[in-house]
Parts: C-alpha cells; sequence; structure tokens
C-alpha cells in the first residue's frame, strides 16, 4: 500500500511539475494569432514611407526613414479581421482586412518589428500568397536572401503561390478589391479556378527549385490596378535576377511547350474574319535527338483539340464543309507555331534560360546526350535547334441553324 | 497439486462460517427450540408455530418460518394441513404410527416437492434465514428444511440498460433462482451447468457460476472459482462487489468483467465458453473473460441482418475513438497547430473564439464537467424531472453560454459530438472508462499539443496490450494468432459463415456450425437437419441437435483436444444423415415436402443420438 501511495505522489509531482516548470509552451490560443494571408516583400528606397525603427519622435510624426544600413526591404502583411466572422456583439473594427507594413533588414526581423504594433502572435501557416516587388527581384543579392528566408522557415507551406510584381509589392496588399475584400485569397481563388494560360501557376517550391537547379525560372506576374489585381505574364529570372518579362500572349505560348497550359482560346484569321477557337486539350510531345555533326535538336510536336466558337453565319462558307474546318485547323496550327517559336527564340538568343527543364527532360531520358552537354547547358541551350509542329483538330462546331 | 490442495483446504475451513455444519441438532425440541430463539434473539420476524400431531395429540412439532420470507398459503396447505388434519383422518396402523414419526413425515405427510433432512441446526438456522421453513420435531436429532422460498419480487420486466429494438425483451430479476431459470429456458442442455456457493460471511449471497461444461475453458472456470472462494468479505450487496475482487488488475480504467442484464446476452456468452456468474439480489450477471472487441458488441449485432450489425459496429468503434480523442484533439490543433486545419475553418474558429475569456483547455474543461453534472442530474432524478434538467441544461451549455461569450461554439458542438458519440456505446462501463481518459487526454494535449495527445494514447495502447481478464490477453482477437476471430470484430460475417467459437474463450467443441453442405435453399438432401443447424448460430436450438448425442463423445475425446471432438463429433452427424436419408427413402420419393425432410431429419438425429457404442463404428 506504501509503495503504491508513493508511486502515486510521484507522478503528481511529475505531472504538476509538467505544469509549472516548464516555461515555453508553444501553445497560443486561435484567437491570439495573426493569419498572414498575404505577403509582400520590397527592397527599401530612400524616400519610400514606412517607419524607421530608430529614431525619437512618437507616432504621429512618422520620419522618413533614411538609407540606414539596416533598411534593406519593406514587409507588408495582410491579415483579415476574424472578428467579423463572429457577427454581432463583437467588438471589432469594420475593416474586413488589415494591411501593415514595415522596414528592416530581414524578413523574419520585420515580423518581430510588427510585434511591437500588433496584437498577437503572426502565424506565417496559412499564407495564400507571397509578393515580390520587381525593385526587390532585380537586386540578386537581396531576391536570394528573400528566398532562402522564405523556403526555410518552418511555417511556410511550400506551395505558397509566389508572385514578382511589377512595381511595389506593397500597393498591391494596400488596395481594396472590388470582389474579395482579403487580399490572400482573392489571389488563391485567381490562381485556382485559372481557365486560361495567361499565367504560370508555380509555387514557391517549384521556383526555388529551378532556380537552384537550371538557374532560371519563370515567376507569375502581377500587376496592380486601382482597386483590382491581374495576375498575368511572366517574369524571367536568371542567376536569382530579374532580366525581363513574357507577355501574356508569350507565356501562354511558354506554356504549351510546357504542357501546363489550361484551356484558352486562340482567333485566327480565315480570309479577313477573326474565327475564335476554343483549346479544350493540348498534348505536347517532345524528343530530343542529336545528328551527325553533334548539334541537339529539340523536336516539339502539340496536339491540340478544339471548337470553332463563332462564325459569321451562312455568308461566308459553311462551318460544315472539310475545306473550311481544314483552313481553320491549318490556321490554327500556324499560329500556334509561330507563337510557340517566337517565345522559343526569345527564351534561347534574349534571355539564354531554359524555363520548361528540357535540360532536366535530357537528364533523365538521354543520359549519354547530358555527360556531353551537363557542363554548360546555357550555352547548349541556346544553341539548340528547336523544330516546332502543330496538329489541331476541330471537335465541334457550334450550333448552325 | 500442493497448491491445489491448499486451496480446497481452505474452502473446508471456511465453510462452516457460511453455511453452518459446527453446532448438531439436540433430540429435544425444547433444546433445539432454546437453540433458535436463543441465536434470533429480537428477530421479531421470526414465527414459532407449536402443534401436536397424531391421532392421540402425541408428537411435538414446531414450525419456524421467517414472515414475509416464505410462500405462507404452500406451508398452510402443504405442511399444516397436511400434519394436522389429513394426517389424523388418514386409517394408519398402529404398526407404522408407533415407528419414525420424522421419517414418516417425510416421506408421507409433507405433500411439498423440496423437502431435506438436516443435522446441523445452525445450518438448518442459515435455510431459515434464506426463506426456508424448519419443522422441528421432539425426540429427533433432526431437523426437516422445506423449501418454502416466496417473496414479493419484481417480475422479469424489459432491461432498462440494454434495450433493443429486435430481441428478447424479458431481463434478469433480483431473485436469483428466476434468472438461472431465464438462462435454462434458452439452453436446455445437460451441459449448462450452474454451480452454487454463498459469498459474504453476513450476507451469504447466492453465487451461482454458470458455464458449459463441454465448451468452457478449463483453466478459466478454475481460475473463476478459486478467485470466486477466496473473497472473505462480510457483505455482498451487488455483483459490483465481486466484480472488483475478481478482476485482474484493479487499477486499470478499463472492465474487465462485463455485466448484463440481457438471458440471452449471458447465453451467447456461455455458447462462447465464458463463464457467467449470477448474484442473488441484482440484475447484473457478471461475464467472464471479456475483451475490449466484447464490450462493442451488443446482443442485437446478431440479430439484424449481418451488414447492418457490421455498420453499426463500426460506427461504435468510431464513435469510441471520437468520444476518446475529439476534445483533445480540438485542443492541440487550435492552440498548437492551427496550421493543419483549411485556412477557413482557422480563420473561423479564430473568429468565434474572440472575446472567449478562457484559454481552449478551461473552455473544454468547463464544458465537459458540465456535461457530466447533467448527465449525473439526470440519471439520478424521477424521469419527468430528469427531461426538465435536459432541457435546462441543453439551454444554458447551448445557447446562453455561448451568447454570453464565455463559450465559443464550436467548443459546444465539440462536446455535444462527444456527448452523442459516448452514449453511443453499448456497454456502460467502457463508456465511462473512456469518459475518464478523455479527461486525461485533455491535460496532455493542452500541455504538449499533438505530441502530448499521441503520448497519450500510446499509454493506453500499452496499458490495454499488458492488460488481460482471466489470462486472455484484453485485446484479443487484434492481439494473438487466431485470425479467424476477426470475423466478430470490427464486422460480424454472416451467421453461416462463422463455423468456429472464438477459440480464445472457448476451451473445447469448437465447432458450432457442423453442416456446411446443408445451409442454403438447394440442399434438399437433408432439409431438416439443415434448416435446424442454420439456426444453430442464434441460440442454443441446433447446438442442441448435435449436442443430443454428443455428451458421451466429448467425455471420451474432451480432454483429447478439438480434432478429436470434431471427428467424433462428425462421424455422430454423418450419422444421423445417413439415417436421414434412409428415413426418407422409407418414406419414399425423392421430392417429398419440407415437412417431411423436417421428420427425417428428427429421426435421423434421434438415431445419431443412440448408444455411444455405435457412434463409435461411425466416427
Amino acid at each position: 500500500m506504501k509503495s503504491i501511495l508513493k508511486r502515486a505522489l510521484n507522478a503528481l509531482l511529475i505531472v504538476t511539475l509538467v505544469f509549472s516548470v516548464t516555461g515555453c509552451w508553444d501553445r497560443v490560443e486561435i484567437n491570439d494569432r495573426i493569419f498572414v494571408l498575404a505577403l509582400g516583400i520590397d527592397k527599401f528606397e530612400p524616400g519610400q514611407d514606412g517607419q524607421d525603427e530608430e529614431g525619437d519622435e512618437g507616432p504621429e510624426g512618422v520620419q522618413q526613414p533614411g538609407a540606414s544600413p539596416r533598411n534593406r526591404i519593406v514587409v507588408s502583411i495582410v491579415f483579415p479581421n476574424v472578428g467579423l466572422l463572429k457577427g454581432e456583439g463583437a467588438i471589432v473594427p469594420e475593416e474586413p482586412k488589415a494591411a501593415v507594413s514595415t522596414v528592416g533588414p530581414t524578413i523574419f526581423e520585420a515580423m518581430r518589428q510588427f510585434n511591437t504594433r500588433l496584437l498577437g502572435n503572426i502565424f506565417l501557416g496559412h499564407i495564400k500568397a507571397i509578393l515580390v516587388g520587381e525593385e526587390l527581384v532585380s537586386d540578386e543579392k537581396l531576391f536570394l536572401e528573400v528566398l532562402d528566408e522564405l523556403e526555410r522557415d518552418h511555417e511556410i507551406a511550400r506551395d505558397v503561390d509566389l508572385m514578382v510584381v511589377k512595381g511595389s509589392a506593397k500597393d498591391a496588399l494596400f488596395i481594396k478589391p472590388l470582389v474579395e475584400p482579403i487580399i490572400g485569397n482573392y489571389i488563391e481563388q485567381i490562381v485556382e479556378q485559372r481557365r486560361t494560360g495567361r499565367f504560370h501557376s508555380k509555387d514557391l517550391g517549384q521556383i526555388a527549385t529551378s532556380i537552384r537547379e537550371v538557374g532560371g525560372a519563370p515567376i507569375p506576374r502581377m500587376l496592380v490596378g486601382e482597386n483590382e489585381l491581374k495576375i498575368a505574364g511572366t517574369g524571367i529570372v536568371k542567376d536569382y535576377k530579374l532580366r525581363g518579362w513574357l507577355g501574356e500572349i508569350e507565356t501562354r505560348a511558354a506554356q504549351w511547350v510546357d504542357n501546363t497550359a489550361g484551356e484558352d482560346v486562340i482567333s485566327v484569321d480565315i480570309s479577313g474574319i477573326l474565327v475564335p477557337f476554343e483549346l479544350t486539350e493540348l498534348k505536347r510531345r517532345m524528343k530530343v535527338w542529336r545528328d551527325e555533326f553533334g548539334d541537339i535538336h529539340l523536336d516539339i510536336k502539340l496536339e491540340a483539340e478544339g471548337n470553332i466558337e463563332g462564325h459569321i453565319l451562312e455568308v461566308h462558307r459553311d462551318v460544315m464543309e472539310q475545306s473550311f474546318i481544314r483552313e481553320v485547323e491549318a490556321a490554327v496550327n500556324r499560329d500556334m507555331v509561330a507563337q510557340c517559336r517566337a517565345v522559343m527564340n526569345k527564351m534561347q538568343h534574349v534571355f539564354g534560360v531554359d524555363i520548361w527543364d528540357i535540360g532536366d527532360y535530357i537528364r533523365k531520358f538521354h543520359p549519354d546526350i547530358w555527360d556531353d552537354v551537363k557542363d554548360n547547358w546555357t550555352e547548349e541551350f541556346t544553341r539548340m535547334k528547336v523544330h516546332i509542329a502543330a496538329n489541331a483538330k476541330v471537335r465541334r462546331v457550334g450550333i448552325i441553324k | 497439486m500442493g497448491f491445489l490442495g491448499m486451496l480446497t483446504a481452505k474452502k473446508q475451513k471456511k465453510k462452516p462460517e457460511l453455511e453452518g455444519g459446527k453446532d448438531k441438532a439436540s433430540s429435544s425440541l425444547d433444546k433445539n427450540l432454546r437453540y433458535l430463539k436463543d441465536k434470533l434473539e429480537d428477530c421479531d420476524d421470526i414465527v414459532y408455530r407449536e402443534f401436536r400431531v397424531g391421532n392421540r395429540q402425541q408428537f411435538r412439532f414446531v414450525l419456524v418460518y421467517v414472515d414475509g420470507l416464505i410462500d405462507r398459503d404452500m406451508i398452510d396447505q402443504e405442511v399444516l394441513n397436511s400434519l394436522m388434519l389429513q394426517a389424523r383422518q388418514a386409517n394408519l396402523s398402529p404398526g407404522i404410527l408407533t415407528g419414525d414419526v420424522f421419517s414418516l413425515a417425510l416421506r408421507s405427510a409433507l405433500t411439498t416437492g423440496e423437502v431435506k433432512e438436516e443435522e446441523y441446526i445452525d445450518k438448518s438456522m442459515i435455510s431459515l434465514l434464506s426463506g426456508d421453513s424448519l419443522v422441528l420435531v421432539d425426540g429427533f436429532k433432526k431437523v426437516l428444511v422445506i423449501g418454502s422460498k416466496g417473496w414479493p419480487s419484481r417480475g422479469v420486466q424489459e432491461p432498462q440498460t440494454e434495450v433493443v429494438i429486435r430481441g428478447s425483451r424479458d431481463g434478469f430479476t433480483e431473485t436469483m433462482r428466476v434468472n438461472t431459470a431465464l438462462l435454462r429456458r434458452r439452453l436446455r442442455d445437460p451441459n449448462l451447468k450452474i454451480k452454487q456457493i454463498k459469498v459474504g460471511v453476513r450476507t451469504r449471497t447466492d453465487i451461482a457460476i454458470a458455464y458449459m461444461d463441454n465448451i468452457v475453458d478449463k483453466n478459466v472456470l478454475e481460475q473463476v472459482e478459486n478467485r470466486l472462494e477466496s473473497i472473505n468479505i462480510d457483505a455482498v450487496l451487488e455483483s459490483g462487489y465481486l466484480e472488483e475482487f475478481i478482476e485482474d488488475s484493479w487499477h486499470s480504467p478499463f472492465p474487465q468483467v462485463q455485466n448484463t442484464e440481457r438471458p440471452d446476452r449471458v447465453a451467447a456468452a456461455l455458447l462462447e465458453g465464458r463463464v457467467a456468474i449470477i448474484t442473488d439480489n441484482t440484475p447484473f450477471v457478471l461475464l467472464v473473460p471479456v475483451t475490449l472487441n466484447i464490450l462493442f458488441q451488443s446482443a442485437e449485432d446478431y440479430y439484424e441482418r449481418w451488414f447492418i450489425g457490421s455498420f453499426i459496429r463500426i460506427l461504435r468503434y468510431v464513435s469510441a475513438l471520437i468520444s476518446l480523442v475529439l476534445p483533445a484533439g480540438y485542443i492541440a490543433i487550435t492552440s498548437y497547430h492551427p496550421g493543419l486545419m483549411p485556412s477557413d475553418l482557422a480563420l473561423y474558429i479564430a473568429g468565434t473564439r474572440i472575446g472567449v475569456p478562457f484559454p481552449a483547455f478551461l473552455e473544454a474543461v468547463i464544458m465537459e464537467l458540465t456535461l457530466e453534472l447533467l448527465r449525473e442530474a439526470g440519471v439520478r432524478l424521477p424521469g419527468p424531472i430528469g427531461q426538465t434538467i435536459g432541457i435546462v441544461g441543453g439551454l444554458v451549455i447551448g445557447q446562453a453560454a455561448v451568447q454570453a461569450g464565455l463559450v465559443s461554439p464550436i467548443m459546444v458542438i465539440v462536446v455535444a459530438i462527444t456527448a452523442i458519440s459516448s452514449f453511443a456505446l453499448s456497454s456502460y462501463s467502457i463508456g465511462i472508462s473512456l469518459r475518464i481518459l478523455r479527461f486525461a487526454l485533455i491535460i496532455f494535449s493542452a500541455v504538449l499539443g499533438l505530441y502530448g495527445l499521441m503520448l497519450g494514447l500510446l499509454i493506453i495502447l500499452v496499458h490495454l496490450c499488458s492488460l488481460k481478464s482471466f489470462g486472455i490477453p484484453y485485446l484479443s482477437p487484434l492481439v494473438g494468432n487466431t485470425y479467424y476471430e476477426l470475423e466478430d470484430s470490427f464486422i460480424r460475417v454472416p451467421l453461416i459463415t462463422m463455423h468456429r467459437r472464438p477459440k480464445t474463450l472457448a476451451g473445447a467443441n469448437m465447432i458450432r456450425i457442423r453442416n456446411k453442405e446443408a445451409i442454403g435453399p438447394f440442399s434438399g438432401g437433408s432439409a431438416g437437419v439443415g434448416q435446424k443447424g442454420g439456426k444453430a448460430g442464434s441460440g442454443g436450438d441446433g447446438e442442441k441437435d448435435n449436442k443430443d448425442g454428443s455428451p458421451g463423445a466429448s467425455e471420451k475425446g474432451g480432454k483429447a483436444g478439438d480434432g478429436e471432438g470434431l471427428g467424433t463429433g462428425e462421424g455422430e452427424h454423418s450419422a444421423g444423415n445417413r439415417k436421414d436419408k434412409a428415413c426418407r427413402e422409407k418414406a419414399g420419393g425423392g421430392d417429398e415436402n419440407s415437412g417431411r425432410g423436417g421428420n427425417g431429419g428428427k429421426d435421423g438425429i434421434k438415431n445419431g443420438g443412440g448408444p455411444g457404442g455405435g457412434r463409435d463404428t461411425d466416427g
């Protein structure tokens, strides 16, 4: 009996110790957290507004932060006002979201600076989108640091959408969108519903991996409007530095080559009339081979299917005519090949970035070729001979009478 | 052997204390009477009736009984009337009369069924106190004990704790004799043994150990007997007293003894080789050994069709899991790992918790305690007031607390789902265990998050793995190597495929459905046997068909293991079938109706169950 009592006392002691002695728990009540939904990072330029961390003036006299060595980036976050979800009775601000920004040397130091102004524990586990400013991506040293911080943090998921903002990321986060008030959700929903090939869907993990492995990557581009955001086009990063942009049409063609394009519409000119051709399915086949002179050839074949969406009724020719359909198909083929060739040219000769991971394909499927080219793949990529062909098929022509 | 010897010695030493046997009856009526009156001083419910018997009133008799415990009509009619009136009117030859009036009364005068003679006066006193009547005769050193038990008792009613939609509606009562009768009504098998002992120095409560002699695991039976006999307590008022004394580890939160109010459940358990302990004065019969799996079963699982039974059983396991981990999981995820939730849910929960003054842990503990309070209040109160409690409690924990901002609505949902889940369990005792453990897990996860929750679950699992009930692993059939027993665990397979009894429980006679080929619509050959066999799983009926002939076989092959027992049984049965066929041929015609087939089957069995010699040659 004595030993049982002793054991019980010991157990009690251990349990009390667990409660009383342990100093740092990870426990944070869910309502004490700030759920950051979107994170924006810009390069700091003197003259931008924001608060300097060193300065003896109070908040009302916000001073222009100077060019201190600590002032390197501007970090902005957006978080929803969860209190609004509770409905009546809660004393909460009326705004559905809050956006704040600060200047600091690194992302995580900036997060601590937020703690001097915000209530709660900043939680990055539910970030939907990370926006980086154009200027930041143009600074290779800063971008490398930022990318590493983002990848290293255990709270940030690797499948967060990463985008480069034409302009500043802070501006993108501070707008009041018309459709969905909370920026993070807004961006996530646009990306999720993707019914066009006009922007890449690349997440943080994919971008970081291909920058590291291939040396370059396409990053989706975001354009900021008065009260809306637009995701279209691509920023091309090579060696941690933004080298230039691809337009929307170019992005679409790039994705055809990549086999990641969604549905889209191509309008082709058939004797003066623009006929919209809805692309419903697209398959890309790729083949790499070497000729007797040692040149590497890349064959790309696009197999497309789609519908004719519009045509002037009976004025010209009947859409049921086979020759007309063949003509449309030929025009679509022509257009697609031309667009793909243009973007391929740009990649090979302007940027010199293998955004399609063709090098990876060669490594996996043609290891003998890869052994010869792996040491200067970027060069080989620009010299590669590319043959593009398309084969479109019309499946439906719409209701005709 | 020495140990066993010690045990038996102990048994004999204890007996006089419980059942008397020290003081012999004297030949003097007055002495005996003085002994009784002395011992039973101030017991005003004892009635002494002196009367004289014989045509010359020469024999002094005294009738003693406890008022209220006996059947008055029976005593008046069969004892007093017989001895005083009819015996006097009888025209007896003087030779008989002058002889032994004691045995004359016993053999010829008392017209009642249960009479025995007793040498020990203290022993007969105990019988008196348990409802028998005593007849003392002057000049004889013996006492007549007349079985006259008859007291006001509750009738057989529907059990309150284990209600079923489909299934028998009779439940055990407080009178042990009625309970054993309910069992015997279900198992008309000579192998159903009901052994009676007394436990409790002061209560001398009757305890009956019931088991199927040729199915039960003898080791378990021996353990049950030993443990029951080693109990030395003054009173056993309910079977819960016994339960605590005979369970394997008293410090475990899990029940290691099953209790039930349903005779059909006990019958099914006996047929699986388990042992029932029936205690007087309580409708709760104990069943041992028990496994966790058994506690998740309900009698109705076997009465509804198999896939419905299986579905409900899976549901029960899920609800056990919910009732164990839901509040703890909620705390762990919301206050440690909000990244595990979908964003919208996380934001919603965060929103609803704004302004709630307590951390999720305290909130959960408060709500769970409120729920326990409500449950406890509802149980103790009479029906109509209980409903009021339900409504008030529902409003208090449901609406008011949320509106006042003291509790978040999600927590109310969590607690409500937990409560419903814990009430969905078929066994009340396992529900209570899980409820206690739920609080432990809440603390674990409040301190260490999901890591703590997993830690707690692992501790519970390790404990469960080490737990045994009368030598049977508590987690069987999930542990061990008798895979076929899984047919009756998370799911229940159709009865026609449950051919064998669970090996971990039953000791012998493993086969419960023998004639596979005779089951189904196209088994014309032995339709009668087939139909009977088909019923075998649902009760004892079909069992009996096989059992009728098997005592001999099992006595022979009982120790040799089920292999041999099975072989003999099979032979025996095929003999039955063969005879059955012969009968049908005699009856003429290959396609007679099923009624005739049935008759044939019965005949066949009767023949098959004939003398042992014939069977041997068949086997």
